[in-house]
Order: C-alpha cells, then structure tokens, then sequence
C-alpha cells in the first residue's frame, strides 16, 4: 500500500438472484445461473414516483450505487459534501433498445408522435445523471464507453479524479442490461467461444484515498494500486498486448511476477486465446502465468465483467469465497489451486477490437 | 506538474471542414446553418433547418470505413488534420502510448437508423436477420475511439465518453487529466457525432428547435438547430512538444465538473450546478475571475439554456460580468451535439492565437430578463488582449464542464 492507493469501501451486486455482494459471493460458491431479470430495483431503493419512464439500465444502476452508498459509512462521506462525490458508469450497450425503439417509433409514425418523456433514455449518460437527480449528488457525472473494457476504464478515471482531489468519494457501476438489439449485437459479431453467456447482472464499487478511508474508519475491502491501458497497435496480436501490459504493470509498481498471485481476465475473454494468451505472458514474464478465467463461473457479461472481477477478487482478499480458488484454462480445465489467500491480483479487460484495461489490486493489510 | 498545451487542431464542421476555412467563417459570422437534407422534409416538417458538415468532398478515406458510423469518419479525418497541423504523422510510424478520447451524444445511433431503413424493420417485433444483426454490431460506441485509434496507430488509452451536449469538454479534461498525470505524452481528444433522426426528433419534441435563426441570449430568442460533426485537439506534454519543436497554440489551465442533479431534459434554472462547475474550473486553473478575458458560452438560444447560464455567469461574476465578453459560437454552427463544445474550444484557441474575441450572431436585443446586461460582441471582431478563455458546456441529464483554455507563455 502506498498513499497513491485508492481504498475499495463499497461494493454491490444486482441479478436476477437479488442484490448484494453476498449474493455474488453465493452465486460464485454453489455455481448458480442467473436468468433474465424480471426487476430492476429489488430493494426499491427508487420507490414508485415515476419509474415507468427509467430505463432498465438507469434502475439498475441506482440500484448498484445506493447499495455503495448505504455499506460501510460511505453515506457519511457523502452527506459531508454531495459536490466532491461523483457517478461513474461504464456502459456499452444499455442505451440501445430505447434507441432502437425510438428511432422506428420517429421513422413510422413521425416525430411527432415519439413521447418527449423517453428521449434522456436514448442517451447513455441518463443512469448516471438519473441518480444524481434521485441522490441531489452534484459532483462529476460520467458514463464511459470502452467496450468491455468499459467498467475498469470507469474506476480508471474515478482514481484519477480522486488521486487529483477532484472527488473524495466516487462510485463506479457498470450496467449492462440485455434486450434483443443487444443480443443482435452479440451474435452480429460472430463470436466464437465456449464461455458461458451471462444473464443480465451489474455490479458496483465506491472508493476513496487510502489515507481518508482510514480517518472516515472505514472498512476496507482491497486497493486499486494502479491502472494501465493500450490499444493494439498496427497487427499486434490481443495477446501480445495484455502480456506487454501485464509486464509494466508489475515493473512501474515494483513487483516481480512471483509478487502476482492472479491474472484474471475479468471481461472479454472471448477476445483472447487461452493458449497463446499463456505463451505469450510466458515468454515476456519467463514464468508461466497464474491466469484465471472467471467469465468460466459468472459468465461473459460484457463490460461488468470488469466489475465483477473484482467483486471476485475481494472476495478472495476477504475469504468470503470458498470454493472458488481454482486456476482455469478458457476451456474450463482445472489446472491447480491457490492455497493461499491471494495479495496482489492483476484484473485485466480487453475488447474486441484489440483495446485492453488492466488494473492491480491489493488486499488491504 | 506537467503542463498541457494544444499543437494541433482539426474540424469537420458545417462552416467547412479545414482550420482556415472554420476560421475565416467563424470570423465573418458566415453561418452554417441550412435547409435540411439528411431527412425527408415532408415527414420531418416541423423544422425545415440544420447544420449539416460541409465539405464533405474532403472526407474520402484511404481505408474503408463505411461499416462504421459517420461518426469515425468525421473523427477520423478531424484526427488526421489534427496530426498533421500538429507535425506528426497522420498514421503514428513508431510504438506509442498516445491516446484518443472522444466525447459524443449518441454518436453510433445513425447505424440503428442504417440498420432499420436498409432491412426496413417495421416494428419492435421484428425479428433482425443475420445481415441485420451484422450492422447492427457497428453500433458498439468503442468503434468510434477504437477504430480512429488503430487508423492512426495509437498505441495508448482510448475511451468515448458521451455525456450528450458537454461531452467534448468532458474528453478535453480527461486527457488532460491523463497528461498530467504522465500517462500519456499526447493525446488526441475531442468530439464527434453525425446528424440523426433520432436526435433531430429528440429536441424538436422538446420544443428547443426554432424556424428561424438561432439568437443566444436575445430577448426574441427561440431556440437552437441541430447540427453535426467533429472536432479534435492534439493535446500534448509541455516538454514533449518543446523537444520536438511542436508550434504551440495554447495550454489548457484546468477543468471544473459538476451535475446539477435537477432534471433529465431541462437545466436547473438558477444554475447551482454551472456555477459550480465554473468556480472548480477556476479553482483548478489557479486563475480568479478578473483573469478571465472572455466566456465561451454553452449559448444555444434556448430560453431555459440561456437564462440558466447568465444566472450560472452572474453567481460566479457578480458585476465583473458586465466586463467581460461572452460568445456563442452556436449562433453560426448551430448545436453540433458532442462536437459542440470541441468546436467551441478550438474556436477559442484560434482566438487565443490572433489575440481577438469572436463576433456572436443574430442577437441584437438581450433579454431584459437577465439579473444583468451581458455583451455578446455582436457588432464584429474585436482585437483584444485574450490570456484565458473560461468555456462553458451544458448536456442533458445536468452533465457539465467548464475548461479554460489559456495563452502559451
């Protein structure tokens, strides 16, 4: 831990399950499948005033943020100053059936029968800026779009905001909801995986520095040490990239390989070859890699994979998950366990189109 | 701290879709504003204007982009003049870390629309085909900063950041904030989206279009014309564009962010959150408001925009404001979307350059309603001492920024 650390302090979980970070931990331990989900709110933390013109994801989201908000004493950050707390969303398609729909709507029957009430939802930053409404928090409003790299992107800049003083508390979501154009979007990509598809879920994060987590007394779940990020660049293989990103991530922090207990690719994995993936850290590391492919329990969700790794890794941090410490190939193979509770754990996303976000994560004391 | 200066500039606008050409029409006012094209006006007749990119005879591209959105092309070519200005190599030769981020309203939404007139999709019901659902996969937003950041050969962060109106602002005070923080040497940020259907019906069933001309701040006021296109900065590390002899525009002083948390569509009326967002931007620029030369105003001629911003001005300037011009830039490009407010900013580069305060358009009556007389400098451009410009974006949902754009020295 260093003062540039950034302190985990809440953590959320929605899916057709219900909602909480033991819901996740539970679903991860017994293997559970979730399904679609039939209510977006489950703790009606909205009430009924005007949610029949939300959309699913801007639910989900206020869902996934009130949860942070009332763990741990983050609402007393909160309430301190509503203008340093700010909304961070990482999204990619949740905006796509309320455009869908609006677009045939302003096509067939003419503008002027498309209702004015469902326009913010054809926007992607309405979840976030929806919340604000609902909470009176005034700080930055931001919703990102990195693919499913989206979610970590999100924490990426909420660090960054935070580290500068810009914030003192930042909670990060991701919300990616299914809807047929969604799924249309899937298989219009042609993609080849054996992972399973997740249903839909979202998961959240709020963070502070290091140093006003421990003044606030707040119970910490894990640090986020630092955050790298590229794009493939000319006819650089996914796979060459994440091991060149893994590489500088352990050097510019001052750790060796031996120091990384996990690799975890949390979101698009579909994007990676297992193998090669392992070749190629291999021989850039010139140690095999402990490479863990959580999309195997959860599901491949997109971007809230990123999130949910995270969730994961706490959980491993804490011992709160028993019995999921096993290594996997992308194919599902069983490779070995770790028999200790892991310290530094690697989360790295990357999309399809070659764009990779990776972030080091510590267990906290 | 590392500085943030500005080395190379690019725009694909409806006042042309080269720096000079922007310029010149800045200056002279000449508007970008004019009968719609891109949509059927028999069926979309309740408003008969738009501000559609020009120029567009430029925007042939070496490689393929047409499964993309417009938004890539327009950002893309926006790129490449923007590396070019800037001295570098429109296609980056050598690995790197440089990055791209790009703020937009709903950038990809033209390939829902694509996608429902080709296959002519009736109703929600409708099944997709396969050759459907195939362009329908180009919607996923990350093509638009993916797909120019492999064009270019950007080896660094990329993300789309769309927070609607202000979004622009938002990717000028990100790289920023990643420049400063020493990740990336340069970064290319800005804005892009295209003219929509969609958006074209989003604020004509908002009642923000007007018929006529836009007039920001006017007593006659009646609102704003949807419009189009890209903007970009080569956004660069101080010392990086010292050693490579990078002509230098300007530095951005900081950024302040805020929400007004008030309601989806419409701003808070007495402007809590802009004002807000203005003092941080100060705050973070170590700048105070008699340092300020002019504002550039969010300014869309909208009667809720307007006045929430001049009640947002008056908080932060109290009777300074009287002394301080203000311009809208809207008034001759109309509201490009996620471009607005990256047009906005290079336009108060430009004027940082040649040290004058642009000319706002069509207003000749300020609305008396204003807590306090504002001066638009709508008589024409006036030579003037320009050091910092404070530029102000607003956006659905309360999302705002103000930036302020600074001299080199």
């Amino acid at each position: 831990m260093n003062n540039k650390d950034i302190a985990i302090v809440g953590l959320g979980y929605v899916s057709s399950l219900g909602s909480g970070r033991e819901v996740f931990y539970n679903k991860v331990d017994q293997n559970l499948s979730t399904t679609k989900m039939d209510t977006y709110d489950p703790d009606g933390f909205l009430g009924k005033r005007g949610l029949r013109y939300f959309s699913k994801a801007t639910k989900m989201y206020c869902n996934l943020a009130f949860q942070c908000i009332n763990q741990n004493k983050v609402n007393d950050v909160i309430e301190l100053n509503k203008d340093k707390v700010g909304l961070y969303d990482g999204t990619e398609l949740s905006n796509i059936e309320d455009g869908f729909v609006f677009d045939l709507v302003a096509k067939h029957d003419g503008p002027d029968l498309v209702s004015p009430m469902s326009t913010p939802n054809t926007i992607a930053n309405a979840a976030a800026s929806q919340m604000a409404i609902q909470s009176k928090i005034t700080g930055p409003n931001f919703s990102i779009n990195g693919g499913a790299c989206s979610a970590v992107q999100a924490i990426d800049v909420a660090a960054m905001h935070l580290k500068d003083g810009i914030v003192d508390c930042a909670v990060v979501c991701s919300t990616e909801t299914i809807s047929k154009y969604h799924e249309a979007i899937r298989e219009g990509e042609d993609r080849e995986t054996k992972l399973p598809i997740a249903n839909e879920y979202g998961a959240s994060i709020a963070l502070e520095r290091i140093e006003t987590a421990i003044e606030n007394g707040q119970e910490i779940y894990g640090t986020i040490a630092a955050t790298i990020s590229g794009q493939t660049y000319g006819k650089q293989e996914h796979e060459n990239l994440l091991a060149a990103l893994i590489q500088e991530l352990i050097t510019n922090n001052g750790l060796t390989v031996q120091d990384v207990d996990m690799i975890m690719i949390g979101a698009g994995a579909q994007n990676v070859n297992g193998t090669t993936l392992v070749s190629e850290v291999s021989s850039t590391l010139g140690e095999t890699p402990k490479l863990f492919f959580p999309e195997m329990i959860y599901g491949n969700g997109d971007n809230a994979g990123g999130l949910a790794s995270i969730l994961y890794a706490t959980g491993l941090f804490n011992e709160q998950l028993n019995n999921a410490k096993g290594l996997f190939t992308k194919e599902g193979i069983l490779t070995e366990g770790i028999n200790v509770t892991p310290k530094n754990v690697i989360v790295a996303t990357i999309d399809k189109t070659g764009y990779a976000v990776l972030t080091l994560i510590k267990k906290y004391n | 701290m590392k500085r943030v200066v500005i080395t190379g500039l690019g725009v694909v606008s409806p006042i042309g879709s080269n720096i000079k050409e922007f310029w010149k029409n800045v200056k002279e006012k000449n508007t970008g504003i004019r009968p719609l094209t891109k949509l059927d006006s028999n069926r979309f007749k309740g408003n008969s204007l738009s501000a559609e990119v020009t120029g567009e005879d430029v925007l042939t591209c070496e490689e393929d982009v047409s499964p993309y959105s417009k938004s890539v092309e327009y950002a893309y070519k926006a790129s490449q003049m923007a590396l070019k200005d800037a001295g570098m190599p429109e296609k980056i030769d050598y690995p790197n870390r440089y990055g791209i981020i790009l703020g937009t309203t709903n950038g990809t939404e033209d390939i829902v629309e694509r996608t429902i007139d080709t296959f002519n999709i009736q109703n929600e019901e409708e099944e997709l085909s396969a050759d459907a659902k195939k362009m329908l996969s180009y919607f996923r937003p990350i093509e638009m900063s993916s797909t120019v950041a492999k064009l270019c050969n950007l080896g660094g962060t990329n993300m789309v950041i769309p927070t609607a109106c202000t979004a622009g602002n938002y990717a000028f005070g990100t790289a920023f904030s990643m420049i400063k923080e020493g990740r990336s040497k340069v970064m290319l940020a800005g804005g892009s989206d295209p003219f929509t259907r969609s958006c074209y019906t989003i604020f004509y069933r908002l009642g923000a279009m007007t018929k006529e001309e836009i007039k920001p701040f006017a007593e006659d006021r009646t609102g704003m014309v949807v419009g189009e296109g890209a903007g970009i900065m080569v956004l660069e590390e101080l010392e990086h564009a010292l050693e490579r002899g990078a002509k230098i525009y300007g530095e951005i002083s900081g950024y302040g962010l805020s929400c007004d948390a008030h309601h989806p569509t419409a701003p808070d009326p007495a402007g809590n959150g802009a004002a807000s967002a203005m003092k941080k931007a100060l705050d973070n620029s170590k700048l105070n408001i008699d340092d300020i030369s002019y504002i550039s105003a969010h300014g869309t001629g909208t009667k809720a925009n307007d006045s929430h911003e001049v009640n947002a001005m008056y908080k932060v300037f109290g009777e300074k404001l009287l002394d301080v011009p203000i311009h809208s830039l809207k008034s001759v490009i109309g509201h490009c979307m996620g471009a607005a407010s990256a047009f906005e900013g290079i336009s108060a580069v430009l004027s940082l350059q040649e040290q004058i305060i642009p000319s706002t358009k069509n207003t000749e009556n300020i609305d008396e309603s204003f807590p306090i007389s504002i001066d638009l400098n709508n008589k024409g451009v006036k030579p003037a001492n320009v050091t910092n410009i404070m530029s102000n974006s607003f956006a659905f949902g309360g999302n705002i920024c103000s930036l302020i754009f600074s001299q080199y020295n």
